[in-house]
């Protein structure tokens, strides 16, 4: 009973987490692809918002919100809701920014020689086109949410620790006690829950979606029972006339240019005066003797990512191979790799953590970070191996192109630029992933190991030094990627392509 | 029209070698109406073609008739060899090859970088059609064994002349 | 009369500090019950011409007038057929021609009424059904044509229609429409067409507007006064080819 309350409890929080993604993925995307002025300062915000670990910025949302609702449960729900949404909508809004803007010229044109005004194109054209990358996004996004409700439960503030009900306490509370069966009973609840949403869910959506899919040919895919039951028990007619509504407020809006650029004016003043203020706050002495522990926390947690995505490319590799000289287990390494990776590993640490001791927890949190990174590399290794055009395998076979000649010249170089795509994102899961490894709490004790991650969470007691480890550490991130990554990526996408 | 450096060619080599295996078999001259049912009315190519046969002084036009100027007549009826010298001579009277090449002969390295040849096209022209000079270029430079481009460094290199080996 | 006119007509877009001019004063004039086609080298800006004339995109200089009176936006009284069809997917082709009718707000009886006309008039019928993934190219462009027929326009703007199908199935769609538009069946009463395919221009125009390679200018004009049907072998129809090539060819050369 007790483990069928904490189940409802996360679930709700996840989806509750997800319509809120979903709605503001959608809208933050479309906004930042129709109007190319917003679409500067947008797109550079997403990306850095989704390189980061967003766990960093946990403790400073649970002190905001636990201080508006002064501490009540409520403020503590949402600021695990927050949590949760902040893992799932970066990659709904990437999504859909990215098919807003690809979306095709002729159909735009299509539509606006027929005379659609905007709110007849947002409702009959653009919202049913973005629906395969909602759909395919969302399976992603719910996954990564499981794998945050086990930080977002367990709350600490200063020397305060708060448990919401729910799976992540659940399996905290029988890790400290030890109740292995008690433990397999949660994680198995976990898996069950995912395996249920992926396969009643999400597989029938994805293949409906297939019709919603520009250019795509051949015979049309089935409607499955949830979206006909979806369509005659909700009245969109309802819906449809309250999104009218609001569109033709913002045309309205619009309509009061003046009004609204010399507000905007007001808001830019403002924000520029708190974010001055803040700079002040932040820059203002005393400083705390902590902030020299940074950057030698830092480094230890980069070794420990650097070392998990090494792992997670060699590791991805035989499955690879595997994969293409067989191309019919590609589909099953595929089912399983999906279905591994949505299962949150998290999950297990504590229980790692506690039987391997103290003395070896970096080498369980790189494990840990590996389960962050692995099914990133997998996934987008798999991928472009599968890319790599069969004539150009049948051409390496037919000269008896073979062994370490084979990697070298044409595997490795076909799948560079997944590769790397994949490496970056699978550095983004283990940054993430770094939040949660470096410190275990078990309630009396604090299995602890040294870190930015270790580091955040024994600074959410003073603020200022908080917010100084979260920028140290965003400022880090932000900068390989951007001097490191991105240029990386740039020359092998040009030079490693098939295209010719 | 400022046309420092123009006019440019377009054509690759195989479409202009084509373009005048045809117009041999029609005994040296055609209709270029003729010549564009040939090639199924591929109104760009037969331009670029077109264009570019002139340039080199192959074939010339007059009210909508091909035809073979005598050193265009003697060019393919040449071995592949012997092409290869013709163009060898021709590249350098062409604006654009002709500053390439005194480039790179001046240039201690004998080497530039194939951005280079942007400066060199000066037309206002589309990326896509500067990329399709640049081609055609590149191409006919190669054929006649004038250049040889690093791919990799993205460089061209004047080919050193070896005549002791002949 | 004339139905549509443009006036010294020039589109220009800067890319990278670089001014391109994509059409430099073109005049035009599509009077009624003419079918024009404008042929010219790919990139010599047709398409533009064309988007322009119907007012999806304006113009960097000169104007557009429509039955005299200048035109502010997407001209209400014209519709297009596009290259690439631009059907929606989740639609059926029925629903796809509903949904253009319904932008025009056409009440949904007269839409279901209006679309299943369309449908038979190209030859659709039993496909109403049927999703655009679901048919061939040539039928992708049927629907195409129904759509643009459906909301009744005045005149009808055709953007290199058959350059996306095989051979024998452009030639059997170019001949169906043809038969249509003499029919005098269609609401249509002039027609402006795009293409490349200089045989196609002949086969199909009353007159033929040539335009050089970009910035694009009206380098000529050809009436075509031959019979139709009409024979790409007949003696008249190479003398008009061969004039339209050397019209062609020579604008370029001397450049």
């Amino acid at each position: 009973m007790y483990l069928l309350s904490a189940a409802f409890w996360s679930v709700i929080r996840i989806f509750i987490a997800y319509f809120v993604s979903l709605l503001f993925g959608i809208v933050y995307g479309v906004l930042a692809a129709m109007n190319p002025r917003r679409e500067r300062w947008m797109i550079p915000l997403l990306d850095v918002l989704q390189s980061v670990p967003i766990l960093g910025f946990f403790p400073i949302a649970v002190s905001i919100l636990v201080f508006l609702f002064r501490g009540q449960r409520i403020g503590l729900e949402l600021a695990a809701i927050f949590l949760i949404f902040t893992s799932q909508v970066w990659n709904i809004a990437f999504g859909v920014y990215e098919t807003v803007k690809t979306f095709p010229r002729d159909i735009a044109e299509m539509a606006l020689s027929f005379g659609m005004n905007s709110n007849f194109l947002v409702k009959r054209i653009y919202v049913p086109a973005l629906i395969p990358t909602i759909i395919y996004n969302s399976g992603v996004s719910l996954a990564v949410g499981w794998y945050f409700l086990m930080a977002s439960e367990i709350i600490t503030l200063g020397n305060v620790e708060i448990r919401l009900p729910g799976l992540g306490t659940a399996m905290m509370g029988y890790v400290a006690q030890g109740n292995l069966a008690g433990m397999l009973i949660t994680v198995g609840t976990i898996v069950f829950i995912n395996w249920c949403t992926q396969w009643f869910l999400f597989r029938p959506l994805i293949e409906w979606s297939d019709l919603f899919k520009f250019g795509a040919v051949g015979s049309a895919p089935e409607e499955p029972g949830i979206v006909a039951f979806l369509r005659n028990n909700i009245r969109w007619e309802k819906i449809s006339q309250h999104l009218d509504r609001i569109l033709s407020w913002g045309e309205t809006l619009r309509k009061h240019q003046k009004i609204l650029s010399s507000l905007r004016y007001v808001l830019y003043a403002a924000l520029l005066g708190l974010f001055a203020y803040f700079l002040y706050w932040l820059l203002k002495p005393p400083y705390s003797p902590r902030l020299v522990e940074i950057p030698e926390n830092l480094i230890a947690t980069t070794f420990r990512v650097i070392v998990a995505v090494g792992l997670s490319i060699l590791l991805s590799f035989p499955f690879v191979i595997k994969a293409i000289r067989a191309s019919n287990t590609v589909k099953n390494i595929y089912t399983l790799a999906a279905t591994m990776g949505s299962v949150p590993a998290v999950i297990f640490y504590p229980l790692i953590v506690r039987s391997v001791g103290r003395e070896y927890m970096g080498v369980a949190a790189v494990l840990l970070l590996l389960t962050g990174s692995l099914w990133y590399t997998l996934f987008n290794m798999l991928k472009g191996a599968l890319m790599i055009p069969s004539t150009i395998i049948e051409m390496a076979n037919n000269f008896g192109v073979r062994g370490f000649l084979y990697y070298r010249t044409i595997l490795i170089p076909a799948m560079l630029p997944s590769l790397i795509t994949g490496t970056i994102t699978a550095w983004g899961g283990a940054w993430n992933a770094s939040m949660v490894a470096e410190e275990v709490n078990f309630g009396k004790e604090i299995f602890s190991i040294h870190g930015i991650g270790s580091l955040l969470l024994s600074a959410t007691a003073q603020p200022k030094e908080l917010l100084w480890v979260v920028l140290a550490m965003t400022l880090w991130i932000v900068f390989i990627n951007t001097f490191f990554w991105k240029r990386w990526y740039n020359h092998a996408a040009e030079k490693y392509n098939f295209s010719e | 029209m400022d046309d420092e450096s123009g006019p440019y060619p377009r054509a690759g080599v195989s479409e202009v070698i084509g373009f005048l295996e045809i117009l041999d078999d029609e005994s040296g001259k055609i209709d270029v109406y003729k010549l564009g049912k040939n090639i199924d009315h591929q109104l760009e190519q037969l331009l670029s073609v077109l264009e570019t046969a002139r340039i080199f002084g192959f074939v010339e036009y007059e009210a909508g008739d091909v035809f073979f100027t005598p050193k265009g007549k003697h060019f393919i009826q040449s071995s592949q060899e012997e092409r290869k010298k013709i163009i060898a001579t021709t590249l350098p009277e062409i604006p654009v090859f002709r500053e390439l090449l005194s480039f790179l002969t001046h240039n201690e390295e004998h080497a530039v970088s194939t951005e280079y040849l942007d400066q060199l096209i000066t037309r206002d022209l589309t990326a896509e059609e500067i990329q399709k000079i640049k081609n055609a270029v590149l191409h006919w430079g190669r054929f006649a064994e004038l250049i040889w481009v690093d791919s990799d460094e993205q460089e061209i290199h004047l080919e050193e002349k070896e005549e002791e080996e002949t | 009369m004339a139905l549509l006119e443009l006036k010294e007509i020039t589109k220009a877009y800067i890319e990278k500090g670089k001014y391109f001019s994509v059409i430099d004063e073109i005049d035009l004039v599509v009077k009624e019950g003419e079918l024009v086609v404008i042929v010219g080298p790919s990139g010599s800006g047709k398409s533009t011409v064309v988007r322009i004339a119907a007012g999806l995109v304006s113009p960097t200089k000169g104007q557009v007038f429509y039955k005299g009176q200048p035109l502010p936006g997407p001209n209400p009284n014209a519709s297009i057929v596009f290259q690439n069809f631009a059907l929606i997917p989740w639609l059926t082709v029925q629903e796809n021609i509903e949904l253009v009718l319904e932008a025009r707000g056409i009440p949904p009886r007269q839409r279901i009424r209006t679309a299943l006309k369309y449908i038979d008039l190209v030859g659709l019928d039993s496909f109403e059904d049927a999703y655009p993934r679901e048919l061939s190219g040539g039928m992708k462009q049927r629907v195409g044509f129904a759509r643009a027929l459906a909301v009744e326009p005045e005149i009808l703007f055709m953007d290199e229609p058959f350059s996306s199908l095989d051979v024998l199935t452009a030639a059997d769609l170019r001949e169906e429409f043809l038969k249509l538009w003499t029919s005098g069946k269609l609401s249509i009463r002039s027609v402006v067409m795009v293409t490349h395919n200089i045989e196609e221009a002949i086969l199909m125009s009353d007159r033929i507007v040539v335009l050089s390679a970009r910035p694009s200018k009206v380098v000529g004009e050809i009436e075509v006064s031959l019979p139709r049907p009409r024979d790409t072998h007949s003696k008249e129809f190479e003398s008009i080819l061969d004039h339209l090539y050397a019209l062609i060819v020579s604008s370029h050369i001397s450049k």
